[in-house]
């Protein structure tokens, strides 16, 4: 047991502060009781008492104080403690830590407005993460994260509504990257549903099949063994809100693509959440209603194509 | 044992035809002078036509092998289809059914299937199922057809009932059963897809290729499966997929394609076919027998001659099956005979006796082996007779009847 220790243990009677304070005052009061008059006595006894009082009661206020601390002190250390069991958003929280504290030692008050303008948009973005929503705004990126989740071993099944304005869509390298990687998912087992909303152009209305600039690439699809219906814009006039290019993995996650008019990547959304995928689900089945099915129209075709 | 006098097993395997024999015979001869020179190769590729006629008439099974593309012709044009289109030849069936399986799940959520369909080709597709996780639904029809007044109005409606009720949308039926029990296929099929798109349909016709109903000139189906060595009596196992569907041609020959050259289907005599015809033969590819081509061209060559109309031949089987019914039921047997819109030529007899059903189904076979009739024989005291396409000669049917007193 060390010095500090065995002090801590020993009864405050024995203190020093405690034996000389009590000493000095019994040795006033001694005197005053041996040549004071009575009221002077009392007047002695009563300002001692009302010093100790207090004290008391300031004591009780800087412990409070300190509670209240102590209490603030341990909840700020209950982030890092529950980012502990996940060992990599724990690392992250650490670099951002580390960056912020490195931060706070710059004193340059314009990277400083800068870094707080920084701080915002990041925490906006970390907030909607937490929500289950990840955006990619005029980018490619987002092909990543799509050719990993319809890799992903429990989505058995992707639904896709694909909005094609120009014969462009999904042409340029990225997306037959990605099209290659839905026809590796239909072929490992991956129940691969497509609608393909085509401008009138690209289905003239009275044509049996869509026009042969873009029908190599529904043949493709659908001779890789994925399920294509077809519906044509000018259908859906009255269901604006049913106009749009998004994919349902599983029931896991919803993802929103927007394209300038040259099929072009304007923003990609993908929302992990349950509430979504049932909204998505809703607007699927309603396209459902207006789509044909492309084997039921090659059925129709005569066969000399 | 006594030799067969009767075969009437189509079961596992049926007889091998005449020509089937002979061109067996010609192909073990000419494989003994040649083995695998570039004579042989270029025969096998062209087939006799550059023969001098003194090489002919040593070989005449082999007068028919023209190559891969007639022999495929000539099977479809058995299928009652457009000879242009497609064939696949594997050694396995059960490769084949993989295959089909495969396809099936590649684009359907559900597959409705009978209790009629062969439990081994049902367990293939349900193991397909569970690996990706989709549904087969199963409709009882058995129950139906077994009944003497059922309609085929009545199945069809039943199997579409079920259809709409469990969200199905792809297909596996069994043509004919194996106890010999007819579906009309090609009107389910059309009813089906009257209430619902259909994504695939998939028809197991080892049953019924050669034998009832295969008429494929309609396109209702995307892949038919069939065998040669049942009742087109090639004898050697050969499975045959025909195909060309306009919606599914070039899906199953993307499909066929990769799972190739994936390894993941793996028939050396699909390879061997595909290259041959292809002409780009290589020297890697697994050594193949090849003795059932030659036999099944033998077969396929009488079957064209002898069964120009093949409904025919199915009524002289039902002629024969009424016959044979009519004399077991006075020898201690009961016909188990469906409504008359499903039978074929396949015979369901059932022991009245007791004791006679308590026989294992290896016993039962032997009981009439003993006696010189081949047959198929189940638990139950069931026993399966297929029905010869030319009419009983009445000693066959004495020789039956006493068999039959015999067993019971």
């Amino acid at each position: 047991m060390s010095r500090e220790e065995r002090q801590a243990r020993r009864s405050i009677l024995l203190s020093y502060r405690f034996v000389g304070t009590a000493a000095v005052g019994s040795l006033v009061m001694a005197l005053v009781a041996l040549f004071a008059p009575l009221p002077t006595q009392l007047a002695m006894l009563g300002a001692f008492i009302s010093i100790l009082g207090g004290l008391f009661l300031s004591y009780l206020g800087q412990e409070d104080q300190r509670e209240r601390q102590r209490a603030e002190a341990i909840q700020s250390l209950s982030v890092p403690l529950s980012l502990a069991r996940d060992p990599e958003l724990f690392q992250q929280y650490q670099d951002i830590a580390r960056g912020l504290t490195a931060l706070a030692k710059n004193a340059d008050p314009i990277l400083r407005r800068i870094a707080l303008i920084k701080f915002a948009s990041v925490t906006a973005q970390i907030d909607g993460l937490a929500d289950g929503r990840i955006v990619f705004a005029l980018t490619e990126e987002w092909r990543t994260v799509y050719e990993q989740i319809l890799s992903s071993p429990d989505v058995r099944q992707y639904r896709s509504v694909a909005w094609v304005k120009t014969v462009d869509y999904w042409q340029d390298e990225p997306g037959r990257q990605s099209m290659r990687v839905n026809f590796e998912a239909a072929h490992r087992g991956v129940l691969v549903e497509r609608i393909v909303l085509l401008r009138d152009e690209l289905w003239p209305a009275g044509q049996l099949l869509p026009s042969p600039e873009i029908l190599p690439w529904i043949e493709q699809q659908h001779n890789h063994g994925l399920w294509l219906a077809l519906i044509r814009e000018s259908d859906l006039s009255r269901e604006a809100d049913l106009l749009v290019d998004m994919g349902i993995y599983g029931d896991r996650a919803v993802g929103i693509q927007e394209l300038d008019e040259r099929c072009r990547t304007l923003r990609f959304t993908l929302d992990v959440n349950l509430q979504a995928v049932r909204l998505a689900d809703a607007r699927w089945q309603r396209l459902l209603l207006y789509a044909k099915s492309f084997r039921s129209l090659l059925d129709q075709r005569s066969p000399t194509g | 044992m006594q030799p067969t006098q009767l075969y009437l097993d189509t079961a596992r395997l049926g007889r091998m035809s005449r020509r089937a024999q002979q061109a067996h015979l010609d192909f073990t001869a000419l494989a003994g002078e040649e083995g695998a020179s570039l004579f042989f190769e270029r025969f096998l590729k062209e087939g006799c036509q550059g023969w001098p006629s003194a090489l002919r008439s040593r070989f005449p099974g082999l007068a028919c092998w023209q190559g891969i593309a007639p022999l495929k012709h000539a099977l479809r044009t058995l299928a009652g289809s457009s000879p242009e289109l497609p064939v696949l030849i594997v050694n396995r069936l059960a490769q084949l059914m993989c295959f089909a399986a495969r396809l099936l799940f590649h684009p359907c959520r559900n597959v409705l299937v009978t209790d009629l369909g062969w439990p081994p080709y049902q367990a293939i597709l349900e193991n397909e199922a569970r690996r990706v996780g989709r549904l087969v639904t199963t409709v009882a029809v058995r129950p139906l057809v077994c009944e003497l007044q059922t309609a085929e109005d009545e199945v069809v409606e039943a199997v579409k009932r079920r259809f709409l009720d469990s969200g199905c949308d792809g297909l596996f039926l069994t043509a004919v059963s194996h106890l010999g029990f007819r579906l009309p296929v090609e009107r389910i099929v059309r009813a089906l897809e009257n209430v619902r798109e259909l994504r695939f349909v998939v028809i197991d016709g080892a049953q019924d290729f050669c034998h009832a109903s295969a008429d494929l000139k309609n396109e209702y189906c995307d892949l038919y499966l069939a065998g040669c060595h049942k009742w087109l009596e090639g004898f050697h196992p050969m499975g045959l997929g025909f195909y060309g569907r306009q919606r599914s041609r070039v899906m199953i020959e993307t499909l066929l394609g990769h799972l190739l050259d994936s390894g993941e289907l793996n028939d050396p005599l699909l390879q061997f076919t595909t290259q041959i015809e292809t002409a780009a033969l290589e020297g890697e590819t697994e050594t193949v027998n090849l003795v059932p081509l030659f036999t099944c061209q033998g077969a396929a060559t009488e079957a064209l001659e002898r069964f120009s109309a093949p409904p025919v031949s199915l009524r002289l089987r039902q002629r024969n099956l009424g016959l044979a019914a009519s004399v077991a039921e006075a020898c201690g047997w009961q016909p188990a005979l469906p409504a008359a819109a499903f039978r074929t030529g396949i015979l369901l007899l059932q022991a009245e006796r007791d004791a006679t059903r308590r026989l294992s189904a290896c016993a039962m076979r032997e009981a009439f082996a003993g006696n010189g009739v081949a047959l198929t024989a189940y638990e139950g005291g069931l026993v399966r007779l297929s029905m010869p396409a030319r009419e009983w000669q009445p000693a066959e049917i004495d020789h039956l009847k006493s068999v039959l007193r015999i067993v019971a």
